[in-house]
């Protein structure tokens, strides 16, 4: 059946897609904290082992939150992913700028590693669902798919981003990518029930939005990488 | 049979598996130039191999053909997995051994690929593990919606390896030692398979467990003899991969000493194999190394060489004094950056206008080694018990971000920024922060790795080659404000033919070490080129900054004790330089430019 082989293999770019997303978020954040407080390899580490553990705590709730439709559920979390991953070098920055404790700085960047985190996690379980509806015994060549983008991002992040584009740029093409993926669930509207098919296109007109924000600051990613570091800098 | 134990067994298993990548990457960035690539291609490489595993699991059968697939991975992994560090070890020796004889890059490649082989096996092998576990979750509970909660305790494990291995394993255990003992964890894995869970018929046949029980003596054998090994390894690393020097008894063990940050290694190299550059050096430096000067002696952070206590007097003499020089007076009040082996300290401390040096260091270990260990305290001469001297152990870079104090003179002195957490300590961002920190007509000085020299063969002037790290300080430094850079480097001079006679005359009078009269026509014929090494190899380059554009101040020359510096070498250390002026090459915390990609094997 042609209408339901389509949505697998799309489903596939996804998991693709979102694997690369969610590492480049986790080692930019990492990057970040090593850059802003002192003691490297202990915020390294406790920036992974967060990452790790709430991506764990994430796929479990999302056993939970299956009442929804899969693919709706995906929307959701994708829009948040792409606001909090995509600007979180912006929001990084701008925390520091008005940091009123080291304490108030240091939690509000640990929250948003743990919110990407629990976000990631929602991913790979509701695609499983999906892609298992359609298409069953795909668990390992979803498996396999999100490895794949994990390395791939691994590598990217350092040959290409972090060399050639830094931090902030790296974090709002990300978040743009992460965005584009409206597109992809758009393609595959068709297996959202009737029911919440309204819900559907309001998320992935907000993923739009979100989206050309992105574009929008990456256009004027230089003045803008400019005056963060400016607001960084006056702090000391 | 509960899913208890398919839970804990998931954890352990992925436990393990991380440990293992983690030690991978750890082991092999020693040995790479750049660390971040070294990192992302070796955890790039597992996770594929990891995907190709997954994908490629046969899940056919029953629940006990599931255990008795997990067993043979298990099995496997945990043989490679114990090994992996002596393998990249040996890995290491096979590429010193093939570049001797030919000059190709086939030793690097060798590594890379015996590497490779093994990050591969060992990802491949891991990536079993998770489709038989949730074939055997959904056997046990009845349920096959398993996958969920074994993608968790997949996850929880992992959590576990990232935060125990930096945290934990790294500042109490050496590498050897932790795959070790992640192997006889995994083996314990494998056991309880082999034992209560599979049944009797479905056992492979007993010497597969005997092979197992093997295994884990010889691990367990090997993690309680682990100094020793690892001595041999670090023996033959350090002393240039010689077999009979490594296992000879005689030769001095490598000291090493792990702390959160690095590994210090303290080496003492045979006095007969550098004592031709030691006769020479005494032509340079007026130091006494009588019978109790701890001659040889090199210091390792991560195997990255900070100092030899024989040349040491002429890099901190350098890098001390030349400042003051410049500047024209002695700074009051002086902020060290890093240097917690107190020789730039013991250099400062000579001057009695000095009335405070406040050193900041991030290793207490350092510090600690600075004041206990014999020949640290006959180098830097006790410098820290100085009253003047305040110690602070702190991150450098949150210090001068958020001291409020000012200062007549900082001095920075940090590992080479061959990763990017030191880069870090490279970036704009900390050079405004240290601009901030000086006083109106104060200077700070760094000592700059990655600075190269050029030679020019005609008029024998120096040049700063513009390939190497100039170009990014230059820009680097005037973005954070800085107005005056003045680079300068140890240019020590050839020896001329007379000065060359009384060398040869004193190698074969040496008491300590005579040479014979061949050796000694050997040296003489290449003398000329064997100073001219020797010489090159002591170029190190500094920059001094200034805040202001200052008015020439006269230059004096300090009156204090000195081995090295003399007003002659003084005119020679200042070399010609090209200013590439590039916005681009700025090192950022936002856009590293340090370290330059370009990778090789050390």
């Amino acid at each position: 059946m042609p209408n339901k082989v389509r949505p697998v293999y799309v489903l596939y770019v996804a998991v693709f897609v979102l694997a690369f997303c969610s590492l480049v978020y986790e080692l930019l954040l990492a990057q970040a904290l090593a850059a802003f407080l002192e003691n490297t390899v202990l915020r390294y580490s406790v920036t992974i082992g967060l990452y790790m553990f709430f991506l764990g705590m994430g796929s479990l709730l999302a056993e939970r939150r299956l009442s929804r439709h899969p693919l709706v559920t995906l929307c959701g979390v994708e829009i948040l992913l792409t606001v909090l991953g995509g600007f979180s070098m912006v929001i990084v920055y701008g925390l520091y700028a008005v940091e009123v404790s080291r304490f108030i700085f240091s939690g509000g960047v640990h929250l948003l590693i743990i919110w990407i985190g629990l976000l990631s996690g929602f991913e790979l379980p509701l695609l499983i669902v999906m892609i298992g509806a359609l298409k069953p015994d795909a668990e390992n060549r979803v498996l396999a798919i999100n490895y794949a983008g994990a390395f791939f991002a691994s590598q990217v992040f350092a040959f290409v981003f972090f060399p050639l584009m830094g931090l902030l740029t790296t974090s709002l093409t990300t978040g743009f990518l992460n965005a584009c993926m409206g597109v992809l669930f758009w393609a595959c509207g068709d297996i959202v029930p009737e029911e919440s098919r309204r819900r559907f296109q309001g998320m992935i007109g907000l993923l739009a939005v979100f989206g050309i924000a992105l574009l929008l600051c990456l256009c004027f990613s230089r003045p803008l990488a400019h005056a963060l570091s400016l607001l960084y800098l006056n702090k000391g | 049979m509960n899913m208890l134990f398919v839970y804990s067994v998931t954890f352990i298993l992925a436990f393990c598996s991380l440990i293992y990548e983690l030690l991978l990457a750890q082991t092999v960035s020693y040995f790479l130039e750049s660390k971040p690539v070294c990192y992302s291609v070796i955890l790039g490489l597992y996770l594929a191999a990891l995907g190709f595993g997954a994908l490629s699991a046969s899940t056919r059968g029953q629940e006990q053909d599931q255990w008795k697939r997990l067993l043979r991975v298990e099995w496997q992994l945990s043989f490679w997995g114990g090994m992996a560090v002596a393998v990249i070890y040996t890995a290491h020796f096979l590429y010193a051994l093939v570049s001797v004889f030919v000059a190709t890059p086939l030793g690097a490649v060798l590594f890379i690929m015996l590497t490779a082989a093994l990050v591969i096996g060992i990802g491949y092998l891991s990536g079993w593990e998770i489709p038989l576990l949730i074939k055997i979750g959904g056997f046990v509970s009845g349920n096959p919606k398993i996958t969920n909660r074994i993608l968790a305790m997949d996850y929880f494990g992992s959590l576990a390896a990232g935060m125990i291995f930096p945290l934990v394993l790294m500042a109490h255990l050496d590498l050897l030692a932790i795959g070790f003992m992640t192997a006889l964890l995994n083996l314990l894995i494998a056991g309880m398979i082999y034992c209560p869970v599979l049944k009797k018929a479905d056992r492979p046949p007993a010497p597969y467990g005997i092979a197992v029980v093997l295994l884990a003596v010889v691990y367990a054998l090997g993690f309680t003899c682990e100094r020793d090994i690892q001595q041999f390894f670090l023996k033959m690393y350090y002393y240039g991969y010689d077999l009979p020097t490594a296992l000879n008894a005689r030769t001095p063990p490598v000291e090493r000493l792990l702390s959160p940050y690095q590994k210090i290694d303290i080496v003492r190299y045979a006095d007969e194999d550098y004592r031709f550059e030691s006769e020479l050096y005494s032509f340079y430096s007026r130091r006494k190394r009588g019978a109790d000067f701890p001659r040889q002696y090199k210091l390792f952070l991560n195997y990255q060489n900070q100092f030899n206590s024989d040349y040491e007097d002429a890099y901190h003499e350098y890098f001390a004094h030349i400042p003051v020089i410049l500047n024209g007076r002695v700074p009051e009040d002086i902020l060290v950056l890093g240097a917690g082996d107190g020789l730039l300290v013991r250099e400062l401390r000579k001057y009695p206008q000095v009335k405070k040096i406040t050193l900041v260091e991030l290793d207490r270990k350092m510090i600690e080694l600075a004041n206990e260990h014999p020949v640290f305290q006959r180098l830097n001469e006790g410098a820290f018990h100085d009253p003047r001297v305040e110690i602070v152990i702190a991150d450098a870079f949150s210090y001068v971000r958020d001291s409020p104090k000012t200062y007549d003179a900082i001095y920075i002195d940090f590992p080479s920024h061959s990763n990017y957490d030191l880069s870090k300590l490279y970036s704009y961002e900390f050079y405004t922060f240290v601009n901030k920190r000086l006083k109106k007509d104060a200077y700070a000085v760094l000592d700059a790795p990655g600075m190269f020299f050029a030679v020019d063969a005609r008029n024998s002037e120096v040049w700063i080659d513009s390939r190497g790290d100039w170009p990014v300080y230059y820009n680097t430094l005037s973005a954070a404000g800085f107005k005056t850079m003045t680079p300068y480097f140890i240019g020590l001079e050839e020896l001329d033919s007379q000065t060359r006679n009384i060398l040869l005359d004193r190698l074969t009078q040496a008491t300590v070490f005579p040479y014979r009269r061949d050796e000694k026509n050997r040296i003489a014929e290449n003398l000329p080129d064997l100073i001219s090494s020797f010489v090159r190899a002591r170029m190190i380059g500094f920059i001094m900054m200034e805040k202001e554009a200052g008015e020439a101040r006269e230059r004096f020359f300090p009156d204090i004790d000195l081995n090295v510096l003399n007003p002659e070498r003084l005119k020679r250390a200042f070399p010609k330089y090209n200013i590439i002026k590039d916005k681009a090459r700025i090192n950022s915390i936002m856009r590293p430019t340090l370290p330059r990609t370009n990778s090789f094997i050390w």
